[in-house]
């Protein structure tokens, strides 16, 4: 049996995976358009192999384009057009607040390894990819990256990066949404522990960013092992909540947790958002090579 | 619902105050950081709205300590019911079957209604009580000792007569208390079916004495015969002495019949108000002598008290002789009764026993060593057989007491008899001083073996008690005394419940003796006389043997059970124990269930507290 190779924080993907993960590719349900030719189908017309419409001539146009079939048949001079193909920017927005620091392995170093893969996978499809940690309400953007040897870049920048200050989801997205001029891929990989993280997601798709949501768990927030009488204080606000763990309390706890994940995934089926929970106990490699696969987010 | 101890309630009060300071303290929580208290925020909003006993749940500990305090300190507080019946594991039922208890005022007899509910009671024991029962009458007697077998008990009951005997509660009480001591830690409970015709009993020690008195009888309607005495003058005629008494409210009209033998020989009509008493002395009975019987024809509730019988004496005649220097204060004061037939000797004869005198004098001649049975008045001598040891002589004593309730020395007062010189006389066990002196007894009396002594340790001429007028009474009654045999007839006469002492033939092994009711019983005779126990019936008792018969009679005459006014309220010690209608209440403990509740809560408690209900 194989035992799963842990990296370290330092470290945070193995070159293993990251070979297992190199013929993988990010799956975009919309168009974008690109700004060097890449492997992605644009909204451009250009010079691919793959035909996309015709247009009437006009003056200047390049001979070599017309279909000269259609002109021995019609006597009218037609431009063939092919689709064009660039790369695709991919943005990965890592919620950096304090709550994502729980958990063991703690959910902000899962987000960070799950950005550094579909980073990696992203580069190897010589995509263009963009890394915006939201913290306190703002998105502080790595520039958008292109080319395998970026991805090191990307990596050393998420290792860099520490969880701290509050959520403010919906703030973050929203600047993130309206600073960012190309849209294209957004994976947002928090927690989502914000009520308004649905004005986020719509900011997002305002600006037609195609919205993939990761949302991270830590096991002990599914099925909290608390007992006793408990003064819960929250990592972010420091809010303070008596309670007594009982179980009733504990009943009405996972109902409301489950209430709170079930609203998000309708809020992503209702904007046509791709979306995969799991948590820190998920293997990483299970959700990389088969629940990002299963929701299309990968192929 | 009541409480033995509600003060104890009290206690709730400063415990209650101590569990609700240690709640209000404020609980230490663990602190405990969480990434987000979003959900928890919700999930306690939606409990708190959820709930509609929130409060209460909130508090829901506490509300069970406090529950759980009360139930505690109510069942310390021993709370009970008092319900119909016995709850108890001992309990001691004395049956009054005196002769008040034949009374009729209730269907058929109180006796049978006090048996009837003695059978209530033994009919609502449970599985585990065990009961005993004592008849009371003059005796207290066990009729079933402790039992749980409700049939034996019943049937104890049911074969159980009233007596025409008094009641004496007293001893079935003691009786009773002796039984049950130290069965068991808590003090039995002791029921008492009775009318209540008996005397307080105020020096009785009531301490943890739990008594139930059940009354039986309604009213009082009775005229009955509370003395009858018969005496013989010095002329020879027979007094017949008869006191009867209306107990009743109402005016009684009634003939009194005496009979002498099966004949009628005297009938009065007589008429009582109501509690009024009468004393007759019936005359005209000449020198009659044999049974005689007193009867009140009247219609009232109790028939044992209303017929007595007597037997008259013959004029018998005594032979003294007085073995005397000579004293003629002694021999006239002999002589003063007219039964009396005098022989005067210087000398003891020696045929004394042949020649058969009822008394013999001994006036300062010393007695022979061995006397015949019969009676001996020693003046100023002794013997080594005399009642009394004479000891140092002293001079001019002075009498300082005198026994008025010996038969020898009442109506006889000799406080002012002067004495010049005479002898202590010490007392052997068996003889009572009559008379003492500062110094010592100087007249004793005594009875063994068939004899009766009267020793005087002063010679009567060295005293003037010959010249005071008690000196022919003293001489009267000790003839009386001396010669019982001459004075008792052909029967003598006991109270019911008494025991009669029937002089029989010393040759007489075994007797037979048949009460008024025709029951005949037989006894060896151990002992003369002849000691007969079973006088529980009015009515005349024969007593038979080898060529011997008499007869005694046995009459109630007793004033607290011809008074059969049944009694509210019962003094015993210094409590009154009032009666408890036809049905006895228990005071039903229910502490365990109070305990249990409790216990129960405080387990809840714990579950709760663990659980996180």
């Amino acid at each position: 049996m194989a035992i799963e190779h842990i990296p370290t924080e330092e470290e945070l993907l193995t070159p293993d995976f990251l070979r297992k993960i190199e013929r993988l590719s990010l799956v975009a349900k919309k168009l974008f358009p690109g700004q060097l030719r890449g492997e992605r189908r644009s909204t451009k017309r250009g010079a691919s192999v793959e035909f996309a419409d015709y247009r009437n001539y006009a003056i200047g146009d390049d001979f070599r384009r017309i279909d000269w079939n259609v002109y021995a048949r019609l006597e009218k001079l037609f431009l063939k057009l092919f689709v064009e193909e660039e790369d695709l920017y991919v943005y990965l927005l890592v919620d950096a607040s304090q709550s994502m620091s729980f958990g063991t392995p703690s959910k902000f170093l899962y987000a960070k390894r799950v950005a550094a893969a579909l980073a990696y996978i992203a580069l190897a499809n010589l995509d263009r990819v963009g890394v915006a940690v939201l913290s306190d309400g703002s998105a502080q953007t790595l520039s958008p990256k292109r080319g395998k040897q970026a991805a090191f870049a990307i990596f050393d920048y998420l290792k860099s990066l520490r969880a701290e200050g509050t959520t403010n989801l919906s703030g973050a997205l929203r600047e993130f949404s309206i600073k960012t001029a190309h849209p294209g891929m957004a994976v947002v990989i928090s927690d989502f522990f914000d009520p308004d993280y649905e004005r986020g997601i719509f900011a997002l798709l305002s600006r037609r960013f195609e919205v993939n949501l990761v949302h991270i768990l830590d096991q002990d927030e599914v099925s909290p092992p608390y007992v006793g009488d408990l003064l819960l204080i929250d990592s972010e606000t420091s809010d303070r909540r008596e309670v007594t763990i009982t179980h009733s309390l504990m009943r009405t706890y996972q109902k409301r947790f489950a209430d709170f994940c079930r609203q998000l995934e309708t809020c992503c089926a209702r904007y046509g958002c791709n979306y995969v929970r799991v948590t820190n106990q998920t293997p990483f490699e299970d959700l990389l090579l088969t629940y990002l696969r299963q929701r299309g987010m990968v192929k | 619902m009541s409480l033995m101890s509600p003060w104890l309630l009290l206690v709730f009060i400063p415990l209650g105050t101590v569990i609700v300071l240690l709640y209000l303290l404020k609980l230490k929580r663990k602190e405990r950081l969480v990434s987000s208290v979003m959900i928890w925020r919700d999930a306690i909003a939606d409990i708190q709205a959820n709930a509609p006993f929130q409060k209460l749940k909130k508090n829901l500990l506490l509300i069970l300590q406090l529950l759980a305090l009360l139930f505690l300190v109510v069942a310390v507080a021993r709370p009970f019911v008092r319900t119909k019946g016995i709850e108890e594991n001992k309990i001691v039922v004395i049956l009054d079957s005196s002769a008040s208890m034949q009374s009729t005022d209730v269907s058929p007899s109180r006796f049978e209604r006090a048996k009837s509910c003695a059978l209530a009671i033994i009919n609502q024991m449970g599985p585990g009580d065990k009961m005993l029962i004592i008849a009371a009458s003059s005796k207290a007697r066990v009729v079933s000792s402790f039992s749980s077998d409700k049939k034996a008990l019943a049937a104890s009951v049911k074969r159980l007569r009233a007596t025409d005997a008094p009641c004496d509660m007293r001893a079935a009480l003691v009786l009773a208390s002796s039984l049950v001591a130290g069965e068991s830690a808590k003090s039995p409970r002791i029921v008492i079916v009775s009318d209540g015709d008996f005397g307080d009993m105020p020096d009785l020690p009531t301490k943890n004495l739990r008594l139930d008195y059940l009354k039986i009888g309604s009213r009082c309607d009775n005229v009955g015969i509370v003395g009858l005495d018969a005496r013989r003058t010095l002329s020879g005629e027979q007094q017949v002495f008869v006191g009867i008494e209306n107990f009743s409210n109402r005016q009684k009209q009634f003939n009194i019949e005496v009979y002498l033998g099966s004949e009628l020989v005297y009938i009065k009509p007589e008429s009582l108000g109501p509690q009024e008493t009468k004393q007759q002395i019936l005359g005209n009975l000449q020198k009659a002598r044999g049974r005689l019987t007193v009867k009140l024809d009247v219609n009232d509730d109790l028939a044992a008290d209303n017929s007595g019988v007597l037997y008259l004496a013959g004029q018998r005649r005594i032979d003294v002789l007085i073995v005397s220097k000579g004293n003629i204060f002694l021999q006239n004061a002999l002589s003063l009764d007219p039964r009396t037939q005098l022989t005067r000797s210087e000398q003891c004869p020696p045929d004394l026993e042949k020649r058969g005198f009822d008394i013999v004098v001994f006036d300062c001649v010393k007695p022979p060593q061995t006397l015949p049975p019969g009676g001996y008045l020693l003046i100023g001598t002794s013997f080594n057989g005399a009642p009394a040891v004479e000891n140092a002589t002293v001079a001019n004593p002075t009498i300082i007491d005198s026994d008025k309730r010996h038969p020898v020395t009442s109506y006889v007062d000799l406080s002012a008899v002067r004495i010049a010189r005479a002898r202590l006389l010490k007392p052997t066990p068996w003889a009572v001083k009559l008379a003492e002196s500062t110094s010592g007894a100087l007249i004793v009396a005594g009875e063994k073996d068939g004899r009766r002594f009267v020793q005087i340790g002063f010679d009567l001429l060295e005293s003037d008690f010959p010249l005071h007028v008690g000196f022919p009474i003293f001489v009267a009654n000790c003839i009386d005394w001396l010669a019982p045999s001459a004075n008792a007839g052909d029967g003598l006469t006991v109270r019911a419940g008494e025991p009669a002492q029937v002089n029989v033939p010393a040759s007489l092994r075994e007797v037979t003796v048949t009460d008024p009711n025709g029951l005949t019983r037989k006894f060896r005779v151990t002992q003369v006389p002849f000691v007969y126990d079973y006088t529980d019936q009015v009515g005349v008792y024969k007593v038979r043997g080898n060529n011997f018969e008499q007869e005694f009679a046995c009459n109630l005459a007793s004033s607290s059970e011809s008074n059969t006014k049944p009694r509210d309220v019962l003094r015993i010690g210094r409590t009154h124990f009032g009666s408890t209608a036809r049905a006895i209440y228990t005071n039903r403990e229910f502490y365990h269930p109070a305990i249990l509740l409790a216990l129960s809560l405080l387990m809840f408690e714990w579950y709760a507290y663990h659980r996180r209900l």
